[in-house]
């Protein structure tokens, strides 16, 4: 689903809450989220094309590597 | 006949037939202009003739219900011996003869147009064209060219262990970028590689549902063995290379990413000089560049690709005369970068300068449109000290479009630009 928040500056943030791509803006295009003035009334539709970041790539990321990597799991015999 | 389960890149059934993947062992063929034969059952072809692909051999194929006739084009596909083991493998071309038995038949080819073969679990697609396998895989090679991952030449003393385990992309990377030393891969298990050895990784990289090869070399820091496999953890990475997706990450091209300074090759023969080291993905290889320039500038490529510069952290101005597209990560952590000049670009992908706080100058001279960017493209640069200069007349439509907006008062006309 498109989701909206208004920021400073008059400026709103569009966005996916699925995690998919979304399109429009202007230039018209795919983006992971969009930020325009108010004013412009800018709308954007859902695309089905996910943002690459996985939660197993973001925990890795946000943890330094401690967790969420792959091949570490079955390391017992 | 030996069973020898094939594993890595575009197929992924796994050794030791413990499961894996839904892969698929099926040859990359022709996606039109040829009529498939598959080799007659009881009939053997080896990989050698597959190799060869003689004008004289005669490929026995199983009775198709149409008879082709000399000057066809025909895709013949079947599972090869090579040398008791099994190579799957396709050929395709022109025939010269075609005869028909009861229960088989054959044909030979005048001239080929090309062919693919999975040898010792690396599969190799020679010549160019889109392809596709009966496992719903699909390829494009760009020119005559395989799918083996750039390693490092022999001389260098890696030892090649196949990875049984596959790597998400990004997990991929950050091991790389920050040479993780905890990091594990799992490979079959070899009693005598110990720490301080020279290892060279090769394995297979997913992401969004697609597969690619990649090859990673580092010496071992610690390995832990059981009865069949093994965990290696590196201490040092000294090169990683993986091979190229188109920007919609649809097909192959054929190109390799090289992130360190050497001389590589492939084992299909194919060979790559980085003289300069560098990130890759820049859409030559010979304009991969060295972490350590300061001042880069070209005016062919086309494309700036996702992670070109990366971490590149004396460089201190760039200029691209005909880069359309900057990738993603293509100039994060650029530490020094104070001047960024492109003349043709339309797009700017995610994280593109993040981290990039000694930027000052991004010059953008093309007016034929405003160029897209990611919201998070400018992540970490100085919001007091960047100025993103545009053709003039069209300063005010980058100060109202899309994710520019937020970096209005940032925005100034081309003709203030002084550097």
């Amino acid at each position: 689903m498109i989701k909206t928040e208004l920021l400073e500056g008059d400026l709103i943030r569009t966005y996916s809450d699925a995690g998919f791509y979304i399109h429009g803006g202007s230039p018209e295009g795919d983006y992971s989220e969009a930020i325009d003035p108010v004013s412009a009334q800018r709308t954007y539709t859902e695309t089905d094309i996910p943002i690459e970041l996985s939660d197993s790539d973001a925990l890795s990321i946000i943890t330094n590597g401690e967790y969420g990597k792959e091949g570490e799991a079955d390391a017992v015999e | 006949m030996k069973k020898r389960f094939i594993d890595f890149y575009l197929d992924s059934v796994t050794k030791g037939g413990s499961g894996g993947g839904g892969g698929t062992l099926h040859p990359y063929k022709p996606v039109s202009g040829y009529t498939g034969m598959p080799l007659a059952d009881g009939r053997t072809m080896t990989l050698s003739q597959v190799k060869n692909r003689g004008t004289g051999t005669f490929w026995y194929g199983a009775l198709p219900s149409v008879a082709p006739a000399v000057g066809d084009k025909i895709c013949f596909y079947g599972v090869a011996d090579d040398d008791g083991n099994e190579a799957p493998f396709a050929v395709w071309g022109t025939i010269s003869q075609y005869n028909a038995y009861s229960a088989y038949c054959y044909v030979k080819f005048s001239a080929y147009d090309g062919a693919s073969y999975i040898e010792d679990g690396v599969q190799t697609v020679l010549g160019g064209g889109s392809y596709e396998s009966d496992g719903g895989d699909a390829l494009t090679v760009n020119a005559v060219g395989s799918l083996y991952p750039i390693k490092p030449p022999a001389s260098l003393g890696y030892k090649e262990m196949p990875l049984t385990t596959g790597w998400g992309l990004t997990n991929l990377k950050n091991n790389w970028d920050s040479k993780n030393t905890n990091a594990q891969y799992k490979t079959d298990l070899d009693d005598t590689v110990a720490s301080g050895d020279k290892v060279l990784l090769i394995g297979k990289v997913t992401d969004s549902g697609k597969t690619w090869p990649f090859a990673m070399w580092g010496t071992v820091n610690t390995t832990v063995k059981y009865s069949s496999y093994m965990y290696v953890k590196l201490a040092t990475y000294d090169g990683l290379s993986i091979m190229k997706l188109d920007s919609t990450y649809d097909s192959m091209v054929g190109e390799t990413h090289i992130y360190e300074n050497g001389t590589y090759a492939a084992d299909s023969g194919n060979s790559i000089e980085v003289s300069v080291g560098g990130s890759g993905a820049v859409s030559k290889a010979s304009q991969i560049v060295d972490r350590s320039i300061t001042s880069y500038e070209d005016n062919d490529v086309t494309k700036v690709g996702s992670y070109a510069f990366f971490a590149c952290a004396s460089l201190a101005d760039v200029k691209f005369g005909s880069a359309t597209s900057i990738g993603s990560y293509a100039f994060r952590q650029c530490t020094s970068l104070v001047t960024a000049i492109f003349d043709a670009v339309t797009s700017i992908g995610e994280y593109a300068f993040q981290g990039d706080a000694a930027l000052e100058s991004l010059v953008i001279t093309q007016s034929t449109r405003v160029c897209t960017i990611a919201s998070n493209s400018l992540t970490g640069t100085a919001t007091a000290k960047l100025k993103i200069y545009v053709p003039d007349a069209l300063v005010s439509s980058y100060k109202s479009a899309t994710n520019w907006s937020s970096r209005a008062s940032q925005i100034y006309p081309l003709s203030d630009f002084t550097g």
